[in-house]
């Protein structure tokens, strides 16, 4: 980070580089205390301050010697965080706050010497104490309060440091810690000698020709302003208890016990340990000379090289996998992924102990008996005639309406229509997408390949019937009472599902009507170039159908007879909806399917001469009046779709119970007639086409192919190539 | 019963499979139909199996079915025919446009969506 002293003062000091460790402490509550917390965050403190603390002894610029330490000094906090005792973390905020003091103090007082000199490199300054003895004071109480001297700030919040370390085992070691922080002080008492002796004392050298002095009162006012508290608090510890027992009290929670800050602590390891670093730092920076030459021996690990090397690896070690992983085999995945949710199934079902449900069950209905069979007899054709599409087409047909018939056993009457409704829209949806695409699907996989898949199959359905069967047999505590007893008094209606659709849960079907509306559109975008006969495509002679007549008179005449009643009909299911099983949803459904026979019957462009309903404005109508129903509780206060309800009289009929969310299912209606529309009519008037992309292109796209250089892609141009 | 249920979930998911893991587009597309009866139905039987008791509060009756699962399936049948409806065309699309229905990875799409000149890795 490089930035103006004053900036670097304050972010390295105060704010941002202590964002991580406000964040620790934040977090100490939570986790103080847990093995996991203390093994890494003790270690990665530690290690930390170490590193950084080695590392700026040999720095020659000023702000780098400072940055370092800084680095060092978090170090320290984050080991002391990660102790996780409330003394500790008393220890912490306390240095939180010395290292804030002394380190700004320290960079302002760089700023100061940058200032005069003109340089921050320490080989080029000395005896600058001479030139300008006020900043060199103020600069030296800092870094006395850096190094852990005794009467300054830093000695008091050091010596707390190092009494936790004492008392602490890691790693099963009793003497690791203890020896770990002593060296962690000797450094720092270290590099705060090198500072002070090499800027301010010895021979007096600066490179400007101008002499050096102190600086203006506006400089260096706001050093002494910091200096001054370390040298107080240094002197008289009790004078930060008030905001230190604040802060840590803050960190620690209700367990908080308040430790008075003092001076004097008698003989113990800690005052040892202190002293040991202070001497070990003096010592060290003597003779630094001859150190920093049996470093300068020894390899130095450069950090950008090990960065990019590491990040190099990590492409080739992505690249090696992709390849050998990446096949063009969408099967492939999919059957990864199911192979691996079913063992993630068989991992936590063989890990644990099972007991049978107790929950009573219904006894067997000769009905359901005959539903299932006619399922199995259903599935047993969908893979075993699978390549028979129509009727893999119809079997499918089959197998949703038994469903629909379970939801109408089980008490799930709105469910068993939408079923009903939706698997015939399906159903006409596939047939008209069939219409222009091969009718069989050719025979390509290996037998093996296909037990593989069966086998993975019928893993996949015992797994699903195993787990269903063990949710059913055992009782549980439904959280839908509040919904059964709230749909009258405060939905106004009886049907429970429908009012936990339009009201309760209305914003999900907001969402779900958008959903939907989305999918029309993005069909009609989809086949919009199909539709204008797009590029290079040529249409296919239509096959004209054996019977000879596309749109038989009884059929035309039957379907336009039911229009009307199918309306009502969708009428009738919109309006009982809140009370009774129906709803938008459905009549919706019912509405499109109306249209879609008049489609079926009579064709498309007969149906368009003859209608003025545009499904563009249905889905889009629709989306705005839900969403402006919505809107409209704003207007009287409450929250986005708030429901309104209450009585009429209408002449003729008597009392009515009218709901603002009558309106909201009109807008699901429309959307659901509208997206439903969209998708069939475009579908129906897509023709089969034979396609043949034109020779030139895709000779072009297999040369450049054949340059792939994965061995895979290469065999798939291949392969393309011999089927040319 | 709750047996019969059970397995017909187990059935509809084993054929939803196994369909899925077909090459062409189509009997993939109808795996997803089935696989999303089995889902909607094992959601369905998540408020557990009821006879005669439907979510519709009536004076005669005190017992009902949980409605919050017949809600969820509900909008569920719904969407999944949305689905539905989107990737037919996706593979109706991509079948005019190819002239296969095959749903592999062709080595010519893989270089106009990858690139892949003269030394260029693939990645």
């Amino acid at each position: 980070m490089a930035a103006p002293t004053p900036v670097s003062a304050y972010l390295h000091s105060a704010t941002m580089v202590k964002a991580g460790i406000f964040l620790l402490a934040r977090l100490w509550p939570v986790f103080a205390g847990t093995e996991m917390w203390f093994v890494v965050l003790t270690g990665a403190g530690i290690i930390t301050g170490l590193i950084a603390a080695w590392i700026a002894l040999f720095k020659n610029d000023l702000k780098q010697l400072l940055a370092y330490s800084t680095v060092s000094q978090l170090g320290v906090l984050v080991t002391l965080l990660g102790l996780g005792t409330p003394a500790a973390a008393v220890a912490a905020v306390f240095h939180i706050l010395n290292h804030a003091l002394f380190k700004a103090s320290l960079f302002m007082s760089a700023g100061i010497v940058d200032h005069e000199t003109g340089t921050r490199d320490i080989t080029r300054l000395g005896g600058l104490a001479r030139l300008m003895p006020v900043s060199a004071a103020m600069a030296s109480i800092a870094a006395a309060a850096m190094a852990g001297v005794p009467l300054f700030s830093g000695f008091v919040s050091k010596e707390m440091m190092l009494e936790q370390a004492s008392n602490t085992v890691y790693a099963g070691m009793p003497w690791l810690l203890p020896v770990l922080a002593t060296t962690g002080a000797l450094l720092s008492a270290a590099y705060s000698a090198r500072l002070v002796f090499c800027v301010y004392f010895g021979k007096t050298r600066h490179p400007t020709t101008r002499v050096p002095h102190d600086p203006p009162v506006g400089m260096w006012l706001p050093v002494a302003i910091l200096a001054a508290p370390v040298i107080m608090i240094g002197i008289y510890p009790a004078l930060a208890q008030a905001p230190v027992e604040q802060a840590a009290a803050a960190v620690v929670g209700a367990s908080f016990e308040p430790v008075k800050l003092v001076l004097w602590h008698g003989f113990t390891p800690a005052l040892a340990m202190s002293m040991v670093g202070l001497m070990g730092g003096l010592a060290l920076m003597t003779a630094l000379t001859s150190v920093d030459r049996l470093r300068s021996a020894f390899p130095r690990p450069e950090a950008k090289l090990l960065y990019e090397r590491a990040v190099a690896a990590c492409v080739s070690a992505a690249r090696w996998s992709i390849e050998r992983s990446h096949s063009n085999e969408l099967q492939r995945y999919v059957a990864v992924m199911i192979v691996a949710v079913l063992a993630v199934g068989a991992i936590g079902f063989l890990g644990a102990d099972h007991e049978a449900g107790t929950r009573p069950q219904l006894e067997l209905s000769s009905a359901a008996i005959v539903g299932w069979l006619v399922l199995g007899a259903a599935c047993v054709v969908a893979v075993a005639r699978h390549r028979d599409r129509l009727l893999l087409l119809i079997v499918t047909g089959v197998a949703g309406l038994v469903v629909a018939l379970t939801f109408a056993l089980f008490s799930a009457p709105d469910l068993a229509l939408t079923q009903i409704s939706v698997e015939i829209v399906a159903v006409i949806l596939i047939l008209l997408a069939l219409n222009a695409m091969p009718k069989r699907t050719p025979r390509e996989t290996s037998r093996m390949k296909r037990s593989l898949d069966g086998v993975i199959a019928a893993c996949a359905g015992v797994a699903t019937a195993a787990l269903s069967f063990a949710v059913l047999t055992r009782g549980f505590e439904p959280i839908s009472s509040y919904f059964l007893a709230q749909a009258q008094p405060a939905g106004g209606g009886s049907n429970v599902v429908n009012i936990i659709l339009v009201d309760f849960r209305g914003f999900d079907t907001f969402g779900e009507i958008i959903v939907l509306g989305i999918a029309g559109i993005a069909i009609v975008a989809l086949l919009d170039s199909v539709l204008k006969e797009g590029a290079g495509r040529r249409p296919a002679p239509i096959a004209a159908l054996p019977t000879g007549d596309a749109h038989p008179l009884m059929l035309v005449v039957g379907t336009r007879l039911l229009l009307p009643l199918a309306l009502t009909a969708a009428l009738y299911i919109l309006l009982r909806g809140h009370n009774l099983p129906g709803g938008g949803f459905i009549a919706g459904i019912v509405v499109a399917i109306a249209f879609i026979m008049q489609y079926i019957a009579s064709g498309y462009e007969w149906v368009r001469e003859r209608t003025r309903l545009d499904p563009h404005a249905m889905i889009g109508g629709g989306i705005l009046l839900a969403g402006l129903t919505g809107l409209g509780s704003w207007l009287v206060g409450y929250p986005f779709l708030t429901s309104a309800h209450g009585r009429i009289g209408v002449p003729m009929l008597g009392q009515l119970e009218i709901t603002s969310v009558l309106v909201f299912d009109l807008g699901v209606f429309a959307t659901v007639v509208g997206a439903v529309l969209i998708s069939l009519s475009t579908l129906s008037r897509v023709k089969a086409h034979e396609s043949v992309p034109s020779a030139g292109t895709e000779a072009r796209t297999l040369a450049r192919a054949a340059r792939f250089r994965t061995p895979r892609m290469a065999e798939a141009v291949a392969r393309s190539r011999e089927r040319a | 019963m709750e047996l019969l249920v059970a397995s017909a979930i187990g059935m509809l998911t084993a054929v939803g499979v196994y369909l899925v893991l077909r090459r062409r587009t189509l009997p993939v597309t109808i795996g997803l139909s089935f696989l999303s009866y089995a889902v909607n139905l094992f959601l369905f039987s998540m408020g557990r199996l009821a006879i005669d008791q439907p979510p519709i509060i009536s004076p005669e009756r005190m017992l009902y079915t949980d409605p919050l699962p017949q809600a969820l399936v509900l909008t569920a049948i719904v969407i999944s025919f949305g689905m539905t409806a989107l990737i037919v065309v996706v593979a109706l699309r991509g079948y005019l446009a190819t002239g296969s229905d095959d749903a592999a990875i062709r080595a010519t799409d893989a270089v106009r969506d990858f690139g892949g000149g003269p030394g260029r890795p693939v990645t």
